[in-house]
Parts: C-alpha cells; sequence; structure tokens
C-alpha cells in the first residue's frame, strides 16, 4: 500500500521482509505483515447490495476481481446460480483486469527495475481496452448485482476492444514450447520484460528463488466452508495452510503445466526465469481465452432474487495476484458476517514460496536485489521492503 | 487486498506530486496518468497515482477506508456511508478544501 508512515490504521499495510545471513547464506527469512485480513469487517450488519457497492470502493486496485469474487459468495449464500451470459460477462472483465495487471508489472514495474522508463502510452491503451469491454458489456451500469445486472453485450465493440487488448499484448508472446524459445525471445530485448529475462538469465539468476512449495489445489467447497466458519480470529486469514501444507497461487502456479513453463522450470526450477515467463505466457493467452467466451453472451436481465434466504456463501476467483476467495454469511437481507482470503497471504505466508525460494541463497551484494526480483514475481498487492540482516546485527 | 488511497494534489512537481490523503502529504509518483493540477484527485498504491478521480468518487472512496478503519477497531460506523442511506455524503474534516493547504 502507500506509505512510509507514523500513522497507524487499516491503509497503512506493509510486509517487512528480512534476510539473515548465516555463513555466507540467508538462514532464516522472516516475513512481516500488517496487512488488514479483517477489514472486510467493514461489511458486517450491511444490506447485501450495500456490500457489493462498497467493495470496488475499499479494494479499489483489483476492483473486478474482488467485486466478482464477492457476488459469487454473495449469489452461493443466497442459492442463485448466475445464467451463463452473465458469468461469460464477468470472467470476460476478469480476464482484462488481469491481463492489464500483468501488463502493469510488465510495463511499469520491470522497466523500473532496469532503470528504464515506463511505457505510460502502452499502459493507457490497455486500461482503455479493459473499459472499453465494460461499457460493450453492460452499457447501463453496474454489473455486481446478485443474479446479474442489466447485460446488453454488443459483441462488436467488445471484438473491437479484445483486439485492441490483443495488439498491445502481442510483443510479449513467447512462441514455442521449450526454454530454447524463451531464451530467443528474452535476448531479442524487444521488452523491458525479454530485458528482464535476459538480464535474469545472463546473471545466472534463472533459478533464483525457486523453491519446494507446490500449487494451490482445488478446494473443496465445502471443507473450505467449514475451515473460514471455524476461523474466528482470522488467524487462517493470515497465515493459510491446506491439509497442513503451504501453498503458491499466482500466474507461476497456474501456469505449470503449460509446455514451455513446465520445460522452464525441468531446466531451472520454478525460479525467477519461470516466472516471468509465466506471467508473459498467461498475459499473451487473454485475448484468445476472451473470444472464446464471447459467443456465450447474450441480452439477460438478471435473474430474479429472493434475498431473505439466510447462510454462507463462498465465491472463489483466479484473479492476477492468485485465488482470492470471499465467504458470507447472510440473513434477512444482511450481510452477518464478511471474510476474505487473498493470494499474498499465501505467497508470503512465512513458509511459503517467497521464504522457501530465499533460503539459502548466497549472501553477497546482489541479495538484496535479487530478493526484490522474487518479490516483485510473487506481486504482493502491498508494499514490500527487503533488508539484509548481517551476522553480528540480528 | 488493493487498497487504494484517495489523496488530492498540493503541489505538482513534474512527474511528482506533493498529495495531501488520510496519512498525511506524501511524494507521489505520477507517471502513469500524467501531472495533474493542484486540487486534483488520485488513487494511490505504493507511492503510485494509478488514476484521476473526481471529488464525489474521491470522498466515497475515502469514507469507506475510514469505515474500515473504525470497523477494526469495533466502532460504529453508519455516518460514513451516507450516499447509501439517502443523505448527502460530506467530506471527512481533514480534507476538506483549505484544511490541510
Amino acid at each position: 500500500m502507500d506509505d512510509s508512515g507514523p500513522s497507524g490504521g487499516a491503509w497503512d499495510a506493509r510486509i517487512a521482509v528480512a534476510l539473515e545471513v548465516e555463513g555466507g547464506r540467508v538462514g532464516h527469512v522472516s516475513i512481516d505483515s500488517t496487512r488488514p485480513v479483517r477489514a472486510s469487517a467493514v461489511f458486517h450488519g450491511r444490506p447485501i447490495e450495500t456490500a457489493l457497492d462498497l467493495l470496488p470502493r475499499v479494494f479499489s486496485l483489483c476492483g473486478v476481481a474482488q467485486t466478482h469474487a464477492g457476488l459469487a459468495a454473495c449469489e452461493d449464500a443466497l442459492g442463485i446460480v448466475a445464467a451463463p451470459p452473465q458469468a461469460a460477462a464477468r470472467q470476460l472483465l476478469l480476464l482484462a483486469e488481469t491481463a492489464r495487471e500483468h501488463h502493469l508489472r510488465a510495463n511499469l514495474d520491470w522497466p523500473r527495475l532496469l532503470r528504464e522508463e515506463a511505457d505510460v502510452a502502452a499502459i493507457a491503451a490497455v486500461g482503455d481496452a479493459a473499459a472499453q469491454l465494460g461499457a460493450a458489456l453492460y452499457p447501463d451500469g453496474p454489473w455486481a448485482r446478485p443474479g446479474g445486472g442489466r447485460l446488453r453485450p454488443d459483441r462488436a465493440a467488445a471484438t473491437a476492444a479484445i483486439d485492441t487488448l490483443d495488439e498491445a499484448l502481442a510483443p510479449y508472446r513467447i512462441d514455442g514450447a521449450h526454454m530454447d524459445a524463451l531464451l530467443r525471445w528474452a535476448q531479442s530485448r524487444g521488452t523491458p520484460a525479454a530485458r528482464l529475462a535476459a538480464a535474469v538469465d545472463d546473471d545466472g539468476l534463472a533459478d533464483f528463488g525457486a523453491s519446494p512449495v507446490t500449487a494451490l489445489p482445488d478446494l473443496d467447497r465445502a471443507e473450505l466452508d467449514a475451515v473460514l466458519d471455524a476461523d474466528r480470529n482470522g488467524a487462517f486469514l493470515a497465515r493459510p495452510t491446506w491439509h497442513g501444507a503451504v501453498h503458491e497461487t499466482g500466474p507461476a502456479a497456474r501456469m505449470g503445466s503449460h509446455p514451455l513453463i513446465a520445460d522452464t522450470v525441468r531446466h531451472t526450477g520454478n525460479g525467477l526465469l519461470a516466472r516471468l515467463a509465466a506471467r508473459m505466457v498467461e498475459m499473451t493467452a487473454m485475448p484468445e481465452k476472451m473470444r472464446e467466451i464471447l459467443p456465450v453472451l447474450s441480452d439477460h436481465d438478471g435473474s430474479p432474487v429472493e434475498t431473505t434466504v439466510a447462510g454462507s456463501g463462498i465465491g472463489a476467483v483466479e484473479a492476477a495476484r492468485g485465488r482470492l476467495v470471499h465467504r458470507v454469511e447472510v440473513g434477512g437481507g444482511q450481510v452477518m458476517r464478511y471474510q476474505i482470503l487473498a493470494p499474498t497471504e499465501w505467497n508470503f505466508h512465512a513458509e511459503g514460496p517467497l521464504a522457501r525460494g530465499l533460503a539459502g541463497a548466497a549472501a553477497g551484494p546482489g541479495l538484496a536485489r535479487n530478493a526484490t526480483l522474487l518479490v516483485n514475481a510473487l506481486d504482493p498487492c502491498v508494499r514490500c521492503d527487503v533488508a539484509v540482516v548481517e551476522p553480528g546485527h540480528a | 487486498m488493493c487498497i487504494g488511497i484517495p489523496m488530492r494534489v498540493v503541489a505538482p512537481d513534474g512527474l511528482f506530486a506533493q498529495c495531501e490523503g488520510r496519512n498525511g502529504e506524501r511524494r507521489i509518483d505520477m507517471a502513469l496518468i500524467g501531472p495533474q493540477p493542484v486540487g486534483a484527485w488520485v488513487v494511490t498504491s505504493m507511492g503510485i497515482a494509478q488514476a484521476a478521480i473526481d471529488e464525489d468518487t474521491a470522498i466515497k472512496m475515502e469514507q469507506a477506508l475510514e469505515a474500515v478503519a473504525l470497523a477494526l477497531e469495533g466502532k460504529p460506523v453508519d455516518h460514513l456511508f451516507a450516499d447509501l442511506v439517502d443523505r448527502e455524503p460530506e467530506l471527512p474534516e481533514h480534507l476538506k478544501p483549505g484544511g490541510g493547504d
């Protein structure tokens, strides 16, 4: 999040990573997070519609994913199944947001890591395309209504928005199923992403940060509902595990079976190079995934909703940073309890992929920078500072 | 949880700007959205202005964040949802124009 300042409060969250050096290597990795995992308490006691209106105001930076997960949780609790055209439209908005977020990493963060200028025009073009898509689906206003908003898809406009997105993302496409193709793309140095990949490879960092932490599996709905229900003090939300194991979520976890990523992981593990490539592979696949969804769209006014139902619901979406889960308990049209399990809590878990990936890394002048590259690859949604603690200073 | 902070531009400075928001004044990177005039509202995250927004949106976002902070402390928040219960939204005291300039 924002900043460096003395004030406390829900918004002033950050993650502090300390690498304790022992015998020339990173020993213990400590990760302190002040992220407000219980911020969603703000929705308790509010009408369902109010909570859905508030979601994108509070969580404004990945507002589509947050709203989508919240909507899905509320519908699950109310016993509503979104009609296929509504589900398709929401998925299109989510994919566009994910492409935009990945593109921001590649055009804002990565140039800066290379000491280059951010490509602001390219960022604006992708943002505009995502906004055009929204207008092409729900021209009359909100889509985040239980049962769905007033969907009036303009197929031509949606197709044009996807084409614009595709054009903007084309330079990041890596053609091929083997790591050789990735290295050729990197050495072309045609984009900041390629130049960062080339720098990582040239500096011998392709395998930096590889970890044995496995991808977050599908979570059984009933079991997850029970685990979250029992989490009265927020301990699970802050340090989640599944069947006793810590997991990774996000593009590298999702793209693990893609041939190019699988081959890269075979050669270099799931280190910096494979993670960077996974983000690009996922991003450049978005336009085609979006085109495949288009035929499902049709005019739809939303399903009728009986909001007096009582119960609990789970909504899970794959956001840019990883699996985002919302859980809601409703009764009498009101939210009784609201929980959010966010991807950052998996990836920045004390025994998660960042901590395990950094343990054992060679100490030296490049350590803090290399660790920062791994932090960026795992993409926390708040500011994350890395400090190297030398012996005697712990 | 990607919480953005609404802030108001106090003093533009090239691709940066001094901005004020609920955490006081900060030097904010304006590279993504370009220079903004004094008084303009932006949503910031990790020290970077992510988008320009109008004042009405800024007020609603600010009140939602205030509600989060109060809810975490177990305090009442209903007064912060004026627009959602048919009342006029109002800017919190510390962000009223002229309040902190």
